[in-house]
This record gives C-alpha cells, sequence and structure tokens, in this order.
C-alpha cells in the first residue's frame, strides 16, 4: 500500500483529501504542524509528500527546500497544495517541489497526479 | 522550437512595462529579446517615472500595460506605494514582481499587494521565461475567453430578441427558471442540492461525486469555523484589522474546497476592506458573512444524514458498557494510531468509541481525544490518552 504523508494547517482541506485519497486505498498519514514535518518523516518514510504552501507559522516552500536538501528524504516526490495563484510558481520549483496543485482541489486532477509520481 | 519563440505565440499582441531601477536586474540583451517578443515595450526609472510611463502607455496604446514588471526595492520600497495606485485605478493589473524572496513575511506581504507573479533575483534566463510564458498565456487565454463571451452573449441577445419577437423564446434562454433536471433522485443528493449558497454541482465534482463526503465536509465547515464571526467581528471592534485578514483568508479557503461560494466572494471582500481598513464597509460585509454562514450551516442541519454521533445524541444504538477493559483496548489502539498520525484510522477507531456509553470518570477526557482526533490534533489526543491512563492506573 502506497504511503501519502498530508501536511497541511487546513483541517477542511484535510478532510477532502482523505475523503478522496482513502477510497484508492492509499495508506494517509497527516502533519497539521509544520513543526512535525521531520518528525513524521523520521518515523516513517512517506512515498510521496502532499505539502500546502501556507502553512501556519512556516512556509511550505521553505519546507520542501529543507525536505529534498537532505540526503534521507530529497527523493520523495513533493506536490505543493497551492492557494496563492500563479505568485509562488517560480519559488516552488525552486524549492524542488515535483509537481503543483492549485486550490480548491479536484479529485480528479489530484489522483493523476500521484499516479504519475508513484 | 525555442522557450521565446513559444512565448511569441501568447506575447506578440501584449504590452510591456518594465520599471527599473537605477541599476537594472535586466541588462540589455534581454531587453532587446523582449522587444522581439512584445507588441511594445517600454521602460521606466523609478517609481515617480514608473507611474508617469504607465499613464503614456495608455495615451499611446489606448489601454494600459497588459504586464507591468517591477521591483520591489525602488526608492526604499516606494514601489509598494506605486503598486497600489496602479491597482486602485486598475484592478486587473497583471504584474510581476522582482525581489529577493526567502521568508513567508515576503509571501504575505506580495499576496497583500495582490501580485499575480514573483521572480527571485538573481534572474536566471530559463526561470524568467519560464514564468514570463506562464503570464503571457493567462493574459491570452484571458483575453481570448472574454472576447469568446462577449461574442456569445452577443449571438443569445440576438437569439433572444428573434424569439421574443416569434413568442417562441426556448425555455434555456430565457434567463429565468433555469431547473436543470433531477438526474438522480438519491436522498441524500437532493438534500444537498437545497443546501444555502453552496455550488452543488462544482462541489460534488471537487469530491469525486461523493455526496457522503461532500456532506461531512460542510458539517466539519460549520463546526471548525462556528467561532469565526464573532472572533472577525471582535477584531474589527478592537483594532485588529491586521489579524483578520489572514483570519478570512484562512476561511476563505475552506469555503472554496466545499464550494460556498457566496461565502467565498465576502470573505474576499472582507480581506480586502480589512488590508485598506474600510470599517464602513466592513460591518456590512461581517453581517452578511454572519447571514450567509448561518443560513448554510443551517441547512447543513437539517439535511443531517445519519444523525449525530450516538454520544451527542444519546441514542439506542450504543452498546451497553459496563467493561472498562474495552474502552481501554480501544484507546491503546487508538494511540498507536496517533501516534503514527494514521488519521483514517484514528477516526474509524473513535467511530467505534462514540457507540460506547462512557463511564462518567472518563467521559471528559474521551471527549477531548474524540475532538482532537477529527481534527487532527494527534499530540494533544495523545497526551490526553496518556494522562486517561495514568488516572486509570491510580484509580485501580
Amino acid at each position: 500500500m502506497k504511503k501519502i504523508l498530508i501536511i497541511d494547517s487546513d483541517e477542511i482541506s484535510i478532510t477532502l483529501l482523505l475523503g478522496i485519497l482513502g477510497k484508492e486505498g492509499y495508506d494517509l498519514s497527516v502533519v497539521l504542524d509544520a513543526d512535525e514535518v521531520f518528525e513524521a518523516l523520521e518515523e516513517e518514510i512517506p512515498d510521496i509528500i502532499l505539502m500546502e504552501i501556507m502553512l501556519k507559522e512556516k512556509s511550505g516552500i521553505e519546507i520542501c527546500k529543507k525536505i529534498k536538501s537532505d540526503t534521507r528524504f530529497g527523493a520523495i516526490p513533493v506536490v505543493i497544495l497551492n492557494s496563492t495563484g500563479n505568485l509562488f510558481f517560480e519559488a516552488i520549483w525552486d524549492a524542488g517541489a515535483d509537481a503543483i496543485i492549485d486550490k480548491p482541489i479536484t479529485s480528479q486532477y489530484l489522483l493523476e497526479t500521484i499516479a504519475e509520481l508513484i | 522550437m525555442n522557450i521565446v519563440e513559444r512565448i511569441s505565440i501568447f506575447s506578440s499582441g501584449l504590452t510591456f512595462l518594465y520599471i527599473q531601477k537605477e541599476f537594472a536586474s535586466l541588462d540589455e540583451e534581454r531587453l532587446n529579446e523582449l522587444k522581439k517578443i512584445f507588441k511594445a515595450v517600454f521602460v521606466a526609472e523609478g517609481c515617480d517615472e514608473g507611474w508617469r510611463e504607465y499613464h503614456r502607455v495608455k495615451m499611446k496604446t489606448g489601454s494600459f500595460p497588459d504586464i507591468v514588471m517591477t521591483d520591489l526595492e525602488i526608492d526604499n520600497s516606494r514601489s509598494i506605494r506605486m503598486i497600489d495606485k496602479i491597482y486602485l485605478e486598475n484592478a486587473e493589473q497583471t504584474f510581476i514582481a522582482i525581489c529577493a524572496f526567502s521568508e513567508r513575511s515576503e509571501i504575505e506581504r506580495c499576496i497583500d499587494l495582490g501580485m499575480n507573479y514573483l521572480m527571485t533575483k538573481p534572474l536566471k534566463r530559463e526561470q524568467f521565461y519560464s514564468v514570463l510564458g506562464r503570464c503571457c498565456k493567462e493574459i491570452y487565454h484571458r483575453k481570448w475567453e472574454r472576447r469568446r463571451r462577449e461574442e456569445l452573449e452577443e449571438e443569445l441577445s440576438a437569439l433572444r430578441r428573434r424569439c421574443e419577437e416569434k413568442e417562441k423564446l426556448p425555455q434555456e434562454y430565457r434567463g429565468e427558471n433555469d431547473i436543470p433536471e433531477k438526474e438522480d433522485s438519491e436522498e441524500m443528493k437532493s438534500s444537498l442540492e437545497d443546501i444555502a449558497g453552496i455550488d452543488f454541482e462544482d462541489g460534488l465534482q471537487r469530491m469525486g461525486g461523493d455526496s457522503e463526503l461532500y456532506l461531512s465536509l460542510l458539517q466539519s465547515f460549520c463546526e471548525i469555523y462556528r467561532d469565526s464571526v464573532s472572533k472577525m467581528k471582535s477584531l474589527a471592534e478592537n483594532g485588529g484589522l491586521d489579524e483578520l485578514g489572514p483570519v478570512a483568508h484562512g476561511v476563505k479557503g475552506a469555503a472554496g474546497n466545499i464550494s460556498a461560494k457566496s461565502i467565498y466572494d465576502t470573505l474576499i471582500a472582507i480581506e480586502k476592506s480589512a488590508k485598506e481598513k474600510r470599517m464602513d464597509s466592513l460591518e456590512t460585509l461581517l453581517d452578511r458573512y454572519e447571514e450567509q454562514f448561518d443560513n448554510l450551516c443551517r441547512s447543513v442541519r437539517k439535511v443531517n444524514i445519519g444523525g449525530d454521533s450516538a454520544q451527542e445524541a444519546g441514542e439506542d444504538e450504543s452498546v451497553d458498557m459496563s467493561s472498562r477493559e474495552d474502552i481501554m483496548a480501544l484507546l491503546a489502539e487508538l494511540y498507536e494510531m496517533a501516534r503514527r498520525r494514521k488519521a483514517l484510522e484514528c477516526r474509524n477507531i473513535v467511530d467505534s468509541l462514540e457507540k460506547y456509553i462512557w463511564p462518567a470518570k472518563m467521559a471528559r477526557e474521551l471527549q477531548i481525544i474524540s475532538r482532537a482526533i477529527k481534527r487532527y490534533r494527534f499530540k494533544e489526543a495523545i497526551s490526553t490518552m496518556e494522562a486517561l491512563n495514568e488516572k486509570d492506573i491510580d484509580n485501580r
């Protein structure tokens, strides 16, 4: 069963992701707080990470950069869930993200993107 | 076809204004390249000249430049005031900002300004054209869609006129009573359709057609944001407008996910009014938001398929549970799953827990655990479970 780590501060968004991905049989873990991301990664290596760009205290772009520059986790595909329009398009790619999904999320595009990356 | 040629497909009819610092971020070669791909390129140095050139472009071409590219750090950040002034005059202006992006504060500043695209220094060629390409493509499609919409509206008006003349106006062109035929008479779907303030079709599509998930999200929205009205009103009354904006932004994102379009639009306006510190409009907008939120949640409660949890409603579905051990066994399982942040598994265990009648001595903690799990606050749930376990050991 493929493992997905969801990093998002918006509970509605998490519930939506769980609803869509749960039906597809993915093994889903959730992190609400940016500070817990590396703790979660050390406990279990996911096959893919879905991460909101605007977390409560930190920018998802900064966390993406840290993940990608860490030799233990750098190979994990990171999908940025983008709620900022086109504003950080370049910065997201610069951070090493593998895909961008614009919010509000649509199930079909989400599933297709994940299937392409894992 | 190289990247510059690809962009030209979308950019050849567009105008471009570059407002630079004394020491330009774009070199001569790049500017010459831009002149080849745009219909016209204008360059200004500094904010005052930039503001003047912006209007000169309108005089010369008949419209404001399609794209304004500007450094955010011109003349001790006077660029921000210039951008605000331009937005006041032309709210639809597309901007590309150049700045030294690093922290969340930078992100927030750009969002506050309403910027569309951001480039970070130093400007690398590939990235420069990648952002520019996306920007041009979007403007091109926007213009094309606007033109197409105008054409369609014209066609529709002509058709209406013809039909009215002949008194044979088909219903789909009348612009009234546009009630689509119900293809699905399923109880939940039709109940959801009646919910006030949501775009049902859009929302259901977003959920991949899962109406149960949709209802659950609507219920969560009402639960999670039930204090949002009082919170925003209190911030407005106590001068906390800088905090109000981000609160509205957060709720707006959630409203978008459930396709609550009217609430979403009101929150955009609230965010804008808070940013502009316009108390007069803010009060009205917050009242409107309160009414829309109440209407939505009232409709959601009416649907209430599946009902409240047995614990809340005190229904007979509950298992008569005298054995505290079974609850503790479920909690042990829940503890392990919460530690691993397995949201779905945790949720299922909580559903099972809620079917039991909770012993009075642990009811309060169980309620906290249940609520924390439903809101993905695993650490809070874990610490409460640990406290409950300690208490249980002491009581033995």
